[in-house]
């Protein structure tokens, strides 16, 4: 009995001191997490559309959404989205046009895709700064790379840019210059990341559009 | 009453004698998992050694309180407040590193090194000796993760801790950044290490003839 007694209390002070001292720490870092989340979503929409005022008008379980405005126009609509990647699950951002029509740009926020494969679907942080330096917003000809996969969401340079209508399709081995506006270039030997980033933008432009054509949306 | 060892000794053995990577071969799942760049090796072995130096001081300080009977519960309580500071830290002022090394922080409680030098070491020795043998093993596993990221981002991205280190036409190993380099590496690695050790080993063998030798004649 002594030492049932014993043993007992041994896991209770271990446990009530462990968890007391977890809820002090969780006090101090909780707030800074939040505020860790808050500068990375705020530079990611500020990088997507920039120079605008984000306004949040959806708020989805797996969709969130954030209409840009500049001088009372919008400038812009930033999704926040996530599915299924080939390893775990892929959290991205997209930025659509003002009309909802074509997409304008695209960064993972996370992913555990195959490395040296599957995360080619990261923007590179090269081409995050020339794209921020870029007055159309798009690199042209150095879209035109198998490794460089997420610039063909920020269009080709020459008037192409993809469609915003939910009906993207992954394609393999066709010439960058033939690709239409529904076509995506898979990354070689990681077709399965390339066609989960394509499924989230799918399904995100897709939920978007129901939500904001219900009444009372934010269109 | 048996000789005990001295305290550098102590620390010292948790480089290579007794390291836990390269000699114990325990922790090899983080291991093999994080080490694609020598930052997230550098990063994994802190945290390891942060969480295995206050587990094992305050594993040493309540050793004669604690029945034999729950010991490992309350090992495995007192690991994972440790592993959950650790992870909450690293979320609020490291968060690209965190996010880096995603789960296998929070599996750091089930790493069997640190409940490995709890039951065998901090468990019977004092709190200053505790955490001299923790701080070599959180050292050693530190330097053996760190290597093994270097080599592998070095061949597998051309670059390390970030930096471009080789050639502009360098085409990077790919597959030394994927589960199979890691294993790679891992093996090339232990294999280098038990040829130092053979070495060593003769070479003592060897001086401790020459000793004999002299003394005789």
């Amino acid at each position: 009995m002594k030492t049932t007694l014993h043993m007992l209390a041994t896991l209770v002070v271990a446990g009530t001191l462990a968890g007391g001292s977890l809820s002090l720490v969780n006090g101090w870092a909780d707030p800074l997490i939040q505020a860790n989340q808050a500068r990375a979503r705020d530079e990611a929409i500020g990088f997507l559309v920039p120079g605008g005022t984000p306004e949040q008008v959806v708020d989805q379980a797996g969709l969130t959404a954030w209409r840009v405005t500049a001088d009372g126009a919008t400038s812009g609509w930033v999704l926040r989205c996530s599915g299924a990647g080939f390893q775990d699950k892929i959290d991205l951002m997209i930025a659509l046009d003002p009309g909802r029509e074509e997409i304008r740009g695209l960064k993972v926020l996370g992913d555990s895709e195959t490395p040296g494969l599957g995360t080619w679907i990261r923007l590179s942080a090269e081409h995050e700064q020339a794209l921020a330096a870029a007055a159309d917003r798009n690199l042209g000809a150095a879209a035109d790379d198998a490794k460089n996969f997420p610039l063909q969401f920020f269009g080709w340079g020459d008037g192409r840019r993809l469609s915003a209508a939910g009906d993207l399709v992954v394609v393999k081995g066709k010439k960058r210059s033939a690709l239409g506006e529904t076509e995506v270039q898979a990354i070689t030997a990681a077709t399965i990341s390339s066609k989960a980033v394509v499924q989230i933008v799918n399904d995100a432009v897709t939920r978007l559009n129901a939500v904001l054509a219900e009444p009372g949306g934010a269109s | 009453m048996s000789k005990q060892t001295s305290i550098s000794a102590e620390f010292l053995k948790g480089l290579w004698e007794q390291s836990p990577t390269l000699r114990q071969l325990l922790g090899l799942c983080p291991t093999l998992a994080v080490t694609t760049a020598a930052a997230n090796g550098v990063g994994m072995g802190l945290a390891t050694a942060f969480v295995l130096v206050c587990a094992s001081l305050m594993i040493s300080l309540v050793r004669k309180l604690v029945p034999g009977q729950v010991r490992i519960a309350t090992y495995v309580v007192v690991v994972a407040a440790f592993v959950t500071v650790v992870d909450l830290t690293m979320k609020a002022k490291f968060p690209a590193m965190s996010k880096s090394l995603g789960a296998f922080i929070p599996l750091i409680v089930v790493n069997c090194i640190i409940l490995g030098r709890a039951e065998a070491f901090a468990s019977k020795n004092g709190p200053f000796r505790s955490v001299v043998d923790a701080l070599g093993m959180g050292v050693g596993f530190t330097a053996a993760l760190t290597f093994l990221g270097g080599v592998r981002e070095i061949l597998g991205n051309g670059s390390l801790f970030g930096v471009a280190v080789m050639p502009a036409d360098y085409d990077p190993w790919i597959v030394m950044i994927l589960p199979a380099g890691g294993f790679f590496a891992l093996g090339l690695t232990l294999g280098a290490a038990n040829i130092i050790n053979r070495w060593r080993e003769q070479s003592a063998l060897r001086a401790a003839r020459v000793a004999s030798a002299a003394k005789e004649a």
